[in-house]
């Protein structure tokens, strides 16, 4: 009885039909990343369990309600990223993240400058940044420049973070970690110039 | 016999693992704080730090004592509070807010009773602001107190606030940070 049932033959027509079921999508070709998301000034991205809305980038002779303070002698501006956040996670965060690229605020890049931006409330409220579940609250980011690396008009291309959220174990029990820190979506946008007197009169 | 005895020995031990489940406490229990149930205008005492919240507030705007106002939605709680035996890192430096899922911290946005220095024998008064979502002023708050900014294995004082019972006031100017007058 057992060898009328063809196993072999069996066995051949189930690897050929992974093999089929394989080719069907793609075989062993390479797949192209999927594209980041691009998103425009004043639109809402979410990740890293936050909502991002990047408002307007700046080019500031004086740092204004930023963190960051340029050297005058050297003639240093202030670039200057305000962008609305609402944490969506349930417990409060800092804003500046660990780790380098950042899964927090403080993980908005921008392409051509390698240091973490200094992150400040737009109200100029003291204290360090804690976001609030579900609290909408106003940030200014802030990187000091030299005086000729970026003009009025310049268009800069901003990275915003996502992650993936993890609750840790061992020492770290309980700890709520966001890595696997990836580009979520990009921002293109020009860079806005305020003068100095400008920045004097408001 | 012989075929009983398996079986009971079965059901025996079933029935313990069942019962040592059902006893045993979750997972990181062992670090958890120790919580002194607290109520409004009650002292109560965790570790290095006696106080009593002598009122629970809500506003749409709060002013610091340097005139300084932001608008959102506070919930403003007065606290009295000292150190018992040490003044060394005594600050109020945890206070917590859980509504519902969604748990708040202490703003410091504003220079207020939060991360104030505590020190023994003299009760010092303030008050900390909790900045929340303009809809979640309802259910019941559980609001935690204490010393430690890592608040694992230490001790917190715990009060439940009936969020939907509070007034909501139009501005509250927060008290400077003193020593307590009574």
């Amino acid at each position: 009885m057992a060898s009328l049932i063809p196993t072999p033959w069996l066995i051949t027509a189930g690897g050929a039909v992974l093999l089929a079921a394989t080719a069907a999508f793609g075989g062993l070709q390479t797949v192209p990343p999927k594209p980041v998301p691009v998103v425009s000034v004043g639109e809402q991205y979410s990740g890293s369990d936050l909502e991002m809305t990047v408002q307007g980038v700046e080019l500031r002779a004086k740092g204004g309600n930023a963190a960051s303070f340029p050297d005058k002698a050297k003639h240093e501006k202030v670039l200057a990223v305000i962008v609305d956040v609402v944490n969506t996670f349930d417990k409060p965060r800092l804003a500046s993240g660990t780790g380098t690229p950042s899964p927090a605020v403080d993980g908005i890049h921008v392409d051509g400058i390698d240091e973490k931006p200094l992150i400040a409330y737009a109200d100029g409220s003291s204290g360090s940044v804690w976001l609030q579940p579900d609290v909408p609250v106003r940030l200014v980011l802030s990187w000091v420049v030299g005086p000729d690396e970026l003009h009025d008009g310049d268009e800069v291309r901003l990275t915003l973070p996502d992650s993936t959220h993890s609750v840790g174990t061992n020492v770290q029990r309980g700890v709520d970690i966001w890595d696997e820190v990836v580009v979520g979506a990009t921002v293109t946008t020009t860079v806005q110039e305020i003068p100095a007197s400008d920045e004097d009169a408001s | 016999m012989k075929k009983v005895l398996p079986w009971l020995l079965t059901l025996v031990l079933l029935a313990g693992a069942w019962v040592l489940n059902a006893v045993a406490l979750p997972d990181g229990s062992s670090e958890a704080s120790f919580l002194t149930p607290a109520t409004v205008g009650h002292a109560a005492t965790a570790r290095n730090l006696t106080l009593t919240v002598t009122n629970v507030r809500a506003a749409r705007s709060i002013a610091g004592p340097t005139g300084k106002t932001l608008e959102s939605t506070w919930v403003v709680v007065d606290v009295d509070a000292e150190a018992l035996d040490s003044q060394y890192g005594a600050t109020l430096g945890f206070a917590e807010l859980t509504v519902g899922e969604r748990t708040f911290r202490a703003t410091e946005r504003i220079e207020s009773f939060f991360r104030a220095r505590l020190v023994p024998g003299v009760p010092r008064s303030g008050a900390v602001a909790f900045e929340l979502p303009s809809d979640a002023l309802k259910g019941t708050g559980t609001l935690r107190l204490g010393i430690p900014s890592d608040a694992r294995y230490d001790g917190l004082v715990e009060l439940r606030v009936d969020l939907g019972d509070i007034p909501v006031e139009d501005a509250i100017t927060l008290p400077a940070t003193d020593w307590t007058r009574s």
